[in-house]
Formats: structure tokens, sequence, C-alpha cells
């Protein structure tokens, strides 16, 4: 999942500006589950702007409304449909969710949290990036533990000598990611894939090559197909 | 100072004690347990005119619903903070956890938030905080 944290309301109040009416629009996937985007969060977010506007008399105008995802066009444009009277879009999703509302709407859609990365809760509160979508996974190779998010170096050959109790070097509550797999791979039997070296990774298909696309070519829709579809809603 | 209006949100189990203790310019809302209350609940206090809200409920670990004391404790810290970012001091909310035959200890706090509020004015001259 993608984990984001709400940014600060003192910068969510500086980038609304001089605006009125703003929609605060929630996400029920991944921001939901991070805490920091779901119906809850649309909630506390719209009194505490609603407060701060009646204390400096603003006379903001603020409503409410959440879907299942912001990330479908689907559901970004009941969102923007949603929003015909207001100023702005002020989106508790993540950046592709603003970007997906964006393109469907005719007034500005504002951030209202930072995206962090990819991962998932470890518990309650405490999100841990678990994937750095390098495009070549290998996995396979260490023990289901990521070298290249979780490892402070990224390195595919590891650990280094800063690894010290199972701590990384950069910060005592940083679990060395190496160490980490060597743990795994040992509750599973296969120690003896430390011996083999990791080659060098593939990294074209990572960010070299500007922003990535993924075709699934039996997925994609014929022209005609597409026109069916577009008469049927 | 008669005039204040301090919210005090409680569980079921609390009531008895809350309304027992007869606080003056108080107001009281009920939840059947704490664990359900939520920030946005005691941001629109404020809205509504709240100089203050005190979060009233059973001892940690007696909660009848397990957890519910623990929950609105930490709602209560996020709350803090979001009012402190937009200008309200943090001093204005509060959470007591208490016996139903100490009373007294909800009364001592409510005559503090008392005089906080009295320190710090009314939600309409907030500006003077900032
Ligand atoms: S190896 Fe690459 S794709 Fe696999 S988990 Fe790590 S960053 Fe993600
Ligand atoms: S201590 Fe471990 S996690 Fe940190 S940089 Fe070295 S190998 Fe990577």
């Amino acid at each position: 999942m993608i984990i984001a944290e709400r940014k600060p309301i003192s910068e969510i109040i500086s980038i609304i500006g001089n605006n009125k009416k703003i929609l605060i629009a929630g996400c029920r996937s991944c921001a939901s589950v991070c805490m920091a985007g779901g119906d809850r969060e649309v909630a506390t977010l719209s009194e505490a702007l609603g407060l701060y506007s009646d204390l400096n008399s603003l006379g903001w105008e603020i409503s409410e409304i959440s879907k299942e995802r912001q990330c479908e066009k689907e559901w970004a444009r009941e969102i923007a449909e949603e929003a015909s009277s207001a100023d702005v879009i002020l989106s508790l999703g993540c950046g592709v969710g603003v970007q997906f509302i964006q393109e469907v709407s005719g007034i500005p859609v504002f951030p209202g949290l930072n995206t962090s990365n990819m991962g998932g809760p470890e518990e309650q509160g405490i999100y841990l990036e678990k994937c750095g979508g390098c495009g070549d996974c290998t996995l396979h190779l260490t023990g289901g533990i990521c070298p290249i998010a979780r490892c402070s170096k990224s390195m595919l050959n590891g650990p280094c000598g800063g690894s010290q109790n199972g701590k990384c070097e950069i910060n005592p509550d940083t679990q060395c990611a190496w160490d980490a797999i060597y743990q795994n791979l040992k509750r599973l039997n296969c120690l003896e894939m430390l011996s083999e070296i990791i080659p060098p990774k593939n990294w074209i298909p990572s960010r070299s090559g500007g922003p990535r696309k993924i075709i699934r070519k039996e997925m994609v829709l014929s022209e005609d197909e597409k026109k069916i579809k577009e008469g049927l809603e | 100072m008669n005039d204040c209006s301090i919210l005090i949100i409680c569980c079921e189990k609390m009531k008895e004690t809350v309304e027992r203790a007869s606080l003056e310019n108080s107001a009281v809302l009920a939840l059947p347990c704490l664990g359900r209350i939520d920030e946005a609940v005691i941001l629109r206090a404020f809205r509504k005119g709240a100089d203050a809200v005190i979060v009233a409920g059973c001892v940690e670990g007696n909660c009848k619903y397990n957890s519910g004391n623990y929950q609105a404790r930490r709602c209560v810290n996020e709350v803090r903070d979001i009012l402190e970012e937009i200008g309200i001091s943090g001093e204005r909310l509060e959470i007591l956890n208490l016996s139903p035959n100490q009373a007294v200890d909800l009364v001592n706090l409510f005559e503090n938030m008392k005089e906080v509020v009295l320190r710090l004015g009314h939600p309409d001259i907030l500006g003077a905080e900032r």
C-alpha cells in the first residue's frame, strides 16, 4: 500500500490561500489504512479548518466527500462532479489520487497529504517502507526482504560494516536489512543462498526511462470496445 | 468567573458521577464508551462555543469495552496538537480517568479548567492567544 501522512495544518492553510469553498476529498483505500485520509481524517480536518476559519472570520465553506479510491478515473470523476460549486478540492489521497482528480476537474486540486512510500503498517500507527519499486524484483534472493528499500545503502550484497546487533548504523531504531535477510534465510533453512553474489541489478525498468508504464496487452480495450463501453455508461 | 462554558464528554459508566458533581456552566455529552469519541467531536465542541473540553472516563484497564479510554487519550493528544496548530491553547482540553467515587477529582480539574479559561479568555477573543 501507499504510505502518506497529513501535511501540517499551517501548510494546508497556506496552500488554501484566498479560496473560500473547499471540498475535502478522502480516500478509503491506502490513505485510510495509514490513517491519513479516510473518512475520520476528513472529518477531523474539516472541523479543524472550520474552527480556524471561524476564529479568523474567513468565511470558509467546507464540505466533505470520500470515495473508495481516488486513483481510478471513475471515482476521481465522482469527486470532481461533487465539487462543481467549490473553489478548490483538497485531496487527502496520495499524490496519485490528486493527479487523477485534477485530470478530470476544472478547479484546482491541492494535496493535503505528503505521500512517502510503498510499505505497510508494522503495528497500529507505525508504517514501514518495504519496496522501492525498482522494476526488477529480486526478493527470491534475499529471503523476502527488500534490500533496495530497507537497506539504507540499498546494497545488493550485505551487510556493510555498519551493521551492529541487528541495527543499521544510520539509526539505532533502524533494523539492518541485511541482518534481517540473514535471520530470515536462516529461518527458511536457506542460508547457503548467502554464498551467492547477487549480480548488479538491471536498473533499466527503474526510473531511468522517465515515467513508467506497464501494459497488460490482453486487458487493453480495442477502440470499438471502448466505444461500446462508453455508450453503456 | 461565571460565564465560561465547559463541555464534559464522558462514558455511560461515568455519567452519574459527572452529574453528581453538579458542575455549573457545564454541558455533558455521555457516550456509550469513550472509544466512540473522535477528533471531530471535540473540535466541533470548540466551534460551537465551548471554552474548554474535559473528557472523563474510567481508569485505564477498567473500560467495559477494553480500551475505549486508551483510544480517547490518543484522540485527546491528537486534538491538542491540532488546537495548538490553529492557534488555540491545548490547555483547553484535558482527559481524566477516574473511579465512580472520585467525583472530587473531576471537581478539582473543573476548577483548574475554569482558571485556564479565565487566563486565556473566550474563544471569541482567542486572537489574543496567538
Ligand atoms: S527488489 Fe525491487 S521490486 Fe522487489 S521489493 Fe525491492 S524495490 Fe521492490
Ligand atoms: S547497516 Fe545494514 S541496513 Fe544499514 S547500510 Fe549497512 S547493510 Fe544496509
